[in-house]
């Protein structure tokens, strides 16, 4: 049997890898793990299963430091934000294979639209699943205070974009005062998943204390806001029972974090000049009731006067046909009374003259003139059946009397 | 005495004026009654004028 010794071996693999594989070549796979030593950069590159999410396959890299200083150049500031654990890669690498080290893979390039376009991919799938659970607009479907004066802001103390919101707010033209708490979070970083979901649980607990949260940073590279894709703080963010309030990026970019928000608005500024300008439509809309009021209560008070008057007027007509009513029913009883009076008197002085008339009927006097006779005896009417023979009795006519004897 | 019991009076004189059972031995009186409570009824409509006239 044939040995060979551990060397042989290996030259023997170096032969094979150059001859098989003499150029550089574009391979995908995860940074697992990052290390940086005297500028150069020892990465662990590995691939995982889609389903089950276990390492398939793995290797170790270098990014020689003078590389690294080329690509910088070539990529700017998002080659930082590439080179960091958990991110997707498109790395160009030639294999080396040293018989004392192993298989090292050299990178010679790498290509940052691969990230992004798997960042995307991510984001994309995050939204999906919030969109799923209803959740893209349940922070927005919050009533938004009118007034937010308590106002709870995650972000990092030395952030620009945290001293630009803290200014802005403090030199608002109308003197508002808007009381910020600040819950330092990381705001770029590894940490910046763990440190938000940490500062939005601390606000959660005292929420009765806020009108509404902040979260704010200053922009930067693309990557950097991949933070703010992440499915947990997206979760969080929209089963907030504050609204919350993003100025997390720059006019092109929107994160998850944004799209879930109560309101996404694109910088720290923005956000201040938001709270404030609620804060100028409440006072105006104060405004608009004081006057309102106003203009009502001199309504009120025109009817009111405006009614009294018509009462005025109406009674004064009214008591002057009181007047001119009770003036023709005086006339009437000063005309009619004595009238009444007149006629009254003309009828007692008919009723005297029918009785004297009729007195004047019955008298003997009347009798006389219309024929009758009278007799008397003594000087007495008398009757026929108290004569005796011998009286004497006398007759009396209307004109002259005789005297008689009766025989 | 109040208008209205002035009134009053002179429409139960008017109504006694009209009726069949009038006493004479007071139709003197009551006219003389009447008068007097026209007066006095005129008078009280002045003053009312007056005090109208004076707040318009």
């Amino acid at each position: 049997m044939t040995t060979h010794t551990l060397r042989e071996l290996n030259e023997f693999i170096k032969r094979v890898l150059s001859v098989n594989l003499p150029d550089a070549l574009w391979i995908s796979g995860e940074i697992a793990q990052i290390g940086r030593s005297r500028g150069h950069f020892y990465i662990e590159i590995v691939e995982k299963d889609d389903l089950a999410n276990q390492i398939v396959a793995q290797a170790q890299a270098i990014l020689w430091a003078s590389n690294y200083r080329f690509l910088k150049q070539k990529n700017g500031t998002s080659l930082d934000s590439i080179l960091k654990q958990g991110i997707q890669v498109l790395f160009k690498v030639t294999v080396d294979f040293n018989e004392r080290y192993g298989l090292k893979l050299i990178i010679e390039d790498i290509d940052p639209a691969y990230t992004l376009g798997q960042l995307e991919l991510k984001r994309r799938q995050t939204i999906q699943e919030l969109q799923a659970k209803s959740l893209l607009d349940k922070n927005a479907a919050l009533a938004l205070p009118m007034v937010m004066q308590r106002v709870a802001v995650i972000s990092s103390e030395r952030a620009a974009g945290y001293q630009d919101f803290v200014t802005q707010l403090a030199n608002n033209e109308y003197g508002y005062h808007i009381h910020t708490q600040l819950f330092q979070a990381a705001m770029q970083g590894e940490m910046v998943e763990q440190e938000v979901s940490k500062a939005l649980d601390k606000i959660r607990k005292k929420q009765g204390e806020f009108d509404a949260v902040v979260i704010i940073r200053g922009g930067g590279a693309k990557l950097d806001l991949a933070a703010f894709d992440s499915l947990l703080i997206s979760k969080m963010i929209a089963n907030f029972p504050l609204p919350v309030l993003t100025g997390i990026g720059h006019e092109i970019d929107e994160t998850v974090a944004d799209l879930v928000a109560h309101t996404k608005l694109k910088t720290p500024t923005a956000v201040a000049d938001f709270l404030i300008n609620r804060l100028v439509e409440f006072e105006s809309y104060l405004l608009e009731f004081e006057k309102n009021i106003i203009f009502l209560g001199q309504q009120h008070l025109n009817n009111a006067q405006l009614l009294l008057e018509q009462y005025h007027q109406h009674i004064a007509l009214q008591a002057q046909l009181q007047l001119r009513q009770a003036k023709q029913q005086l006339a009437y009883m000063a005309q009619e009374i004595p009238k009444l009076a007149y006629y009254q008197l003309k009828a007692a002085h008919q009723l005297l003259d029918n009785i004297a008339h009729n007195i004047h009927l019955l008298s003997p006097e009347y009798a006389l003139q219309r024929g009758f006779t009278m007799t008397i005896k003594d000087g007495k009417p008398v009757n026929f059946e108290d004569l005796l023979k011998n009286d004497e009795i006398e007759t009396i006519f209307a004109h002259g009397k005789i005297k008689s004897k009766i025989i | 005495m109040k208008y209205e019991e002035a009134l009053t009076e002179l429409q139960s004189i008017v109504k006694e004026l009209e009726g069949d059972n009038a006493s004479i031995d007071n139709l003197a009186f009551k006219v003389k009654r009447a008068k007097e409570l026209v007066e006095l009824c005129k008078t009280k409509l002045r003053d009312t004028e007056a005090a109208l006239d004076l707040k318009r």
